[in-house]
């Protein structure tokens, strides 16, 4: 099963590796049509892979103390650039940062906050 | 006050300036102690993983899109999807002599309330074991103190000797009686001021046992003085199973400073039947294939890296040593199980206890026709090995003419002497528990043994005649025990002195 949902999220990325939407349209419309054993686990399966491949094409941005738009292009050429591939930045804010900045793609964290430099302190106190 | 302020001080010069990176994942299971996470694409195996509120866990199974975790500590605070970063650390383990003296959990952390572990170093608690090249062959005594094991299974620092047999057959003790017997050796010598004398030092590892009885063993150690040179590593039944798995190779790591510092260590695993059994757990729920007896495939692994980091170091790699002493509990006396073989086969010999001899109160229960040392007899002193190198054979007679023993008058007189003697030795190793006996006093009462002194005493009384002797060896006889342990051999003048001191002993006895 792992082996089938690892070919479906194959036939849904373009030749830049990134997942586009016509294609996971035609991958569900011919599962539906030709429904395989265990149809539910499979699309489980293929949805943990989607949402996978979706978050290496998106930095999701915390920041605590909104950075400007020049500062975030730049953040956006240089992930790009270090991951090979066009990367999508979604900003959240995070009070809980205290200061600074925390930047995820996919399973990487960047983080320079208060809150990280902290920890280690709570730590040593606790 | 002025401490806490310097705490923070500290810690706010080495906060870095530098974004840090990880890697992160999401718990999606979680069950017994052990997490599956998704993400941690990038963790490594056996690295330290931090979940949230200050719980460490380690990664064991790295798979294609999850990563199994074992927890260490509380998981009862974890929730599914919770986030787990990556560490960049190997799980190390608190190392040196600030230990000594101390009850640490399988991670080092103190349980003993006696304050913070004075130790700046760390070692990791999963290493590779010595090499050939810095390997030395064990030429160096570890002496129990227990007369039937230094005699017939004598026990070579450097050497692994598994102590085996069922329940309630003794083998705690043993080892207990060892690592004091190490601590009144230690002290002796330190206070001999010989810059030659290495010191023993021990670290006992107490895996899926009862807190009671590990706070009987730490009572017993406290009692006879030793607890100065041992540390204790505690991973009771209560613990979750990746402590009870680790406590061992813990242990190992702060055996291991000994051997790399150049001293003398010895580490009793007590034992490794329950940390196959917890490793068993982990697998299971690890979903790792399991094979016989449902243990996975890499068990014999399990013990063979612990035990192979057991070594006796050349000079040049600074002459350290670390004994092990791996405890297994057998079911009905079976030494053919899967867990018991796999450790025979690792091990340099068996101390192997019968409940038949234990229950007829033959104490140490050692049974002599199973045991064996196969290293350590290159260690035993000449003096020993003169009194003793017999009496393995005289035994194994005795029990062979055993059998005829009813038929006794029929027997002829060479016969009868030898079942007598037989009898006379299996009284002599009757030994009580926490009283090891120095190997000068054990050569002495061995030589009398040998030299017939003891042949025209009942052997109903021969345990009361050997426990008057090793008296009187430590008052009025103590110049000739002096001079063995001085001269280490038995020369003539010494022999002559001994016998003086025997025939003495044996008036006063008669």
């Amino acid at each position: 099963m792992r082996e089938i949902s690892k070919k479906l999220i194959h036939l849904s990325l373009d030749e830049e590796g990134r997942v586009v939407d016509e294609k996971v349209r035609e991958v569900l419309e011919s599962l539906r049509a030709n429904p395989p054993r265990e149809h539910k686990l499979l699309l489980h399966l293929y949805l943990d892979h989607v949402k996978r491949e979706l978050s290496k094409g998106v930095a999701i941005v915390e920041f605590a103390g909104k950075p400007d738009d020049e500062a975030i292009e730049s953040l956006k050429q240089e992930l790009s650039r270090q991951y090979g591939r066009s990367i999508e930045v979604e900003l959240r804010e995070n009070p809980d940062l205290l200061v600074g900045i925390r930047v995820k793609v996919g399973d990487d964290v960047y983080e320079d906050s208060a809150a990280t430099r902290l920890r280690p302190l709570a730590r040593a106190l606790s | 006050m002025s401490n806490i302020t310097e705490l923070i001080k500290k810690e706010i010069e080495s906060l870095s300036t530098d974004a840090t990176r990880t890697n992160v994942g999401r718990i999606t299971t979680l069950a017994d102690g052990v997490a599956r996470v998704d993400g941690l694409s990038k963790v490594m195996f056996n690295e330290m993983v931090e979940f949230p509120d200050n719980v460490f866990g380690i990664a064991l199974n790295l798979e294609e899109d999850s990563v199994g975790c074992v927890i260490l500590g509380d998981a009862s605070r974890l929730k599914e999807g919770d986030e787990v970063q990556t560490t960049g650390r190997l799980l190390s383990v608190p190392v040196g002599m600030g230990l000594l003296g101390r009850v640490v959990d399988a991670i080092g952390r103190p349980i003993d309330e006696k304050g913070p572990i004075d130790s700046s170093e760390n070692y990791p608690v999963e290493r590779i074991a010595p090499g050939i090249i810095p390997r030395q062959s064990v030429d160096q005594p570890l002496q129990t103190g227990i007369m039937a094991i230094d005699s017939m299974i004598p026990i070579g620092r450097g050497q692994r000797e598994l102590i085996i047999g069922d329940r309630s057959t003794g083998k705690t003790t043993i080892a207990i009686d060892t690592i004091i017997n190490q601590a009144k050796i230690n002290k002796l010598g330190e206070e001999s001021g010989d810059p030659d004398f290495r010191p023993v030092y021990s670290i006992y590892v107490a895996v899926g046992q009862k807190n009671s009885n590990i706070a009987r063993t730490i009572k017993a150690l406290e009692n006879n003085g030793a607890m100065d040179y041992v540390t204790v590593v505690a991973a009771p039944a209560a613990d979750n199973p990746a402590n009870q798995y680790l406590a061992p190779y813990a242990g190992c790591a702060m055996g291991e400073w000994f051997l790399r510092n150049g001293r003398d260590a010895l580490i009793v695993y007590d034992d490794l039947s329950k940390h196959a059994v917890a490793y068993r757990q982990i697998s299971l729920i690890l979903k790792r294939p399991s094979g016989r007896e449902a243990y996975p495939g890499d068990v014999f692994y399990l013990h063979s890296r612990l035990l192979e980091r057991s070594a006796r170091l050349n000079k040049d790699s600074g002459n350290g040593s670390l004994t092990a002493l791996p405890i297994i509990e057998t079911q009905m006396g079976d030494v053919a199980g899967y867990i018991p073989t796999n450790v025979i086969s690792i091990t340099d010999g068996q101390i192997f206890l019968e409940t038949d001899l234990f229950n007829k109160g033959i104490r140490p229960a050692v049974s002599v026709g199973l045991s064996v040392s196969r290293v350590g007899s290159a260690a035993q002193i000449k003096a020993y090995k003169k009194v003793s190198g017999k009496v393995k054979l005289q035994l194994a007679q005795f029990r062979e003419l055993a059998a005829f023993s009813q038929f006794e008058s029929d027997l002829d007189a060479a016969t009868k002497a030898q079942l007598g003697r037989g009898a006379r030795i299996v009284e002599m190793f009757k030994q009580g528990v926490y009283s090891p006996v120095p190997v000068s006093v054990q050569t002495g009462v061995m030589w009398a043994m040998e030299n017939n002194f003891f042949d025209t005493i009942d052997v109903s009384r021969i345990t009361a005649a050997v426990e008057s002797l090793k008296e009187y060896f430590t008052g009025s006889g103590k110049e000739v025990v002096q001079k063995i342990h001085e001269e280490g051999n038995l020369t003539e003048s010494i022999e002559e002195d001994l016998r003086r001191s025997v025939e003495d002993w044996k008036r006063s006895f008669a």
